[in-house]
């Protein structure tokens, strides 16, 4: 039962994975979707929710610009997830710690994957040669697309396999091991995490241009916090219309001093 | 403008295979395949002879990067200036620059919409969603970010078509650049949302009061920012992190 | 406050100089002091296109940039100057311009080229102007995204 899922788990991956680079871009291959999808697959929506959120948050600023390859974040969520909720013995709720822990080892397996990932592109370089080797161009052409395909296809499924299949127990058993103040330490870890993100996202932005928004989108979230949480969404809303107007009329003023 | 236009079906046929445009990227050409794959509708059209089609292969075979979202604006212009240049109004140098230069602007400015403004925003919209609704996170997410990927997407295609060699005047009309700057506020407003939200999940689970994990928060990201500036990795400061949280929750957890 | 940062690139602005210089330095006036562009209303839309909102783009020749340098016009704002070859950072000093700091970003001659370092590439001529810029008391740094740690031309020629 347990190989037929990490099967099924691989299928999806490899689809998923088809989305963040070869075919489509709808962004299916974000975290804050691949989490929880695998998450449903293996009966836990809301742990794969958490390790989405918490890895769209790390990853948020990833730029594929020109020839450079950002981390992989698709990776990440996939094999996160899936080693999560592949936890031998029993799935029992949401243990941060031990996703904490299973993040650590994707991170460290990203560094592999990233250089298998740069290989294959760089081989690829071979698809070009098979599209102008058939004898029609628009045969090649087909043939060598539908090869790419199958290339990033069967990388998402074979990483996802190997990885979901063969290292979760180890992890286990690892885990087992940890005393209890190194399991505190890495539920503070995981909630630590999406600062990062947030930094790298807000290195790139004017903070100074943005402040308004970045004080009504603080204040708007600590009226919810103080208990308005039934109406939190009309607060949002006009907190964050409030914020716009106010740097729409200061650009007015501006513009016309 | 008493041209004849391709067919409704032969551009949603090539719309729908500019999806592909990545799926042999390389080092070599990047795009270039998928470029040439979305061309085959339009070769298949009457006007295009076998040795036509050849070589008109092997020039788009060249090097093509540039966003993918983008990349259907100037397969639409090419579309249109190859119609041209069969009818001998455009040559075949005139495209290769027209493509080289476009590839390039739209590299930048289509990178700095998607994935430097659209994407993170979409992200933490998804996040806001998680944080008060639950379920719906992955739906807003996917709402969001292809709302406004449809839009260049679709339109970005036709209008490539419609102007050819003119789409330069296109993107300057639809104002990306003042898009860009807008979603850098709602980023920001959902940054400033993010943290409080977020304090809330993390005390239950975590320990330690409110106030002290928010600003501790705050101060994280600071430095986050500054080592970022520096030009320090992710998962470096992920590391750095990681032994940072193992060192307080060794000491109990207090400052 | 006045000029910010003079650079080099024989791509002017793209996503290099968008992606990182914009962000690190926060400029509100981004000038290109470049003939060849210019002259040509293709080029001055495609950077257009290309600079942030709240950023003023002037595209100019090199002469009148020296001129509006010269005049003062960027006191009051943070300004970034870009040229496209030593070549025309040389003509602006001679016609006047005071630089003390010189960022080399991108070069890739086409021809005799030596290749300096990466993204450097330049022809013979380009070495010879920059030996001159050296001379007139300018430090040249070559740095490409602010990112990078900066290094001084003259360890390398």
């Amino acid at each position: 039962m347990l190989f037929l899922k990490i099967f099924q788990i691989a299928l999806v991956a490899g689809l998923i994975g088809l989305d963040r680079l070869a075919f489509g871009q709808f962004m299916v291959s974000q975290p804050i979707v691949a989490a929880p999808l695998i998450g449903w697959m293996m009966g836990d929506f809301h742990t794969g929710l958490l390790i989405g959120v918490v890895l769209e948050l790390f990853w948020l600023r990833g730029l594929p610009i020109g020839g450079h390859i950002p981390r992989d974040a698709t990776l990440s969520a996939i094999l996160t997830a899936g080693l999560c909720l592949s936890r031998p013995g029993s799935i029992q709720g949401l243990d941060t710690a031990w996703m904490a822990w299973v993040f650590l080892w994707v991170g460290i397996l990203l560094l592999p994957a990233g250089f298998l990932d740069q290989w294959i592109r760089r081989k690829n370089a071979l698809l070009i040669r098979m599209a102008l080797s058939s004898e029609s161009p628009e045969h090649g052409v087909t043939r060598a697309v539908w090869m790419g395909i199958l290339i990033f296809f069967l990388y998402y499924f074979g990483v996802t396999f190997m990885v979901v299949g063969f290292t979760g127990g180890l992890l286990g058993r690892g885990y087992a091991l940890l005393p209890g103040d190194a399991l505190q330490g890495l539920r503070l870890f995981l909630f630590l995490l999406p600062a990062l993100g947030l930094a790298s996202l807000l290195a790139r932005k004017d903070i100074m241009q943005g402040r308004i928004h970045l004080a009504a989108g603080t204040v708007a979230s600590f009226l919810i916090f103080i208990g308005l949480k039934q109406q939190s969404m009309p607060v949002l809303v006009s907190l964050f219309l409030l914020s716009f107007i106010m740097v729409y009329v200061q650009e007015r003023r501006v513009s016309v001093s | 403008m008493n041209k004849k236009h391709l067919p409704i079906s032969v551009l949603a046929k090539a719309l729908f295979r500019g999806f592909f445009i990545q799926a042999a990227w390389n080092f070599d050409n990047f795009q270039g395949v998928g470029f040439v794959y979305a061309l085959v509708p339009l070769l298949r059209q009457s006007e295009f002879s076998e040795e036509e089609i050849k070589s008109l292969v092997k020039r788009h075979l060249s090097c093509f990067n540039t966003n993918p979202y983008f990349a259907g604006m100037i397969l639409g212009g090419t579309m249109r200036m190859e119609e041209e240049r069969i009818q001998g109004r455009v040559t075949a140098e005139q495209i290769e620059t027209f493509k080289n230069d476009l590839t390039g602007a739209l590299g930048a400015l289509g990178d700095s919409f998607t994935w430097g403004a659209l994407r993170p925003l979409a992200g933490l919209a998804g996040v806001l969603a998680a944080m008060i609704y639950e379920t719906s996170a992955p739906l807003v997410f996917l709402a969001v970010y292809n709302m406004g990927v449809f839009w260049i997407r679709g339109a970005g295609f036709w209008n490539g078509y419609a102007c050819g060699p003119d789409l330069l005047t296109y993107l300057s009309n639809i104002k990306l650049q003042k898009k860009i700057y807008w979603m850098n506020g709602m980023i920001l407003f959902a940054v400033g949302a993010f943290l409080p939200l977020w304090i809330m999940q993390a005390v239950p689970a975590v320990g330690f009061t409110y106030l002290g994990l928010f600003l501790f928060m705050v101060l994280l990201v600071w430095t986050g920012l500054k080592a970022e500036q520096k030009g320090v990795p992710l998962l470096v400061q992920g590391v750095v992190l990681l032994i940072l949280s193992q060192g307080l929750s060794h000491m109990g957890w207090m400052i | 406050m006045g000029i910010v940062l003079f650079r080099v690139d024989d791509r002017l602005i793209h996503g290099q100089v968008v992606e990182g210089w914009f962000h690190h330095l926060h400029p509100d006036r981004v000038v290109v002091a470049d003939d060849e562009a210019a002259a040509s209303p293709f080029q001055r839309s495609l950077m257009a296109l290309v600079v942030p909102y709240g950023i003023q783009a002037e595209i100019m020749t090199v002469q009148e940039a020296v001129d509006s340098c010269r005049e003062g016009a960027y006191s009051e704002c943070r300004a970034m100057i870009i040229f496209r070859l030593p070549r025309n950072v040389l003509a602006a000093i001679n016609s006047g311009l005071a630089i003390d700091r010189l960022n080399l970003g991108g070069l890739h001659g086409v021809g005799k080229t030596r290749s300096l370092y990466k993204g450097i590439i330049a022809t013979e001529e380009d070495i010879l102007d920059l030996q001159a810029i050296l001379k007139h008391g300018v430090t040249v740094e070559i740095r490409s995204v602010p990112s990078e740690p900066a290094l001084d031309l003259k360890s390398l020629i």
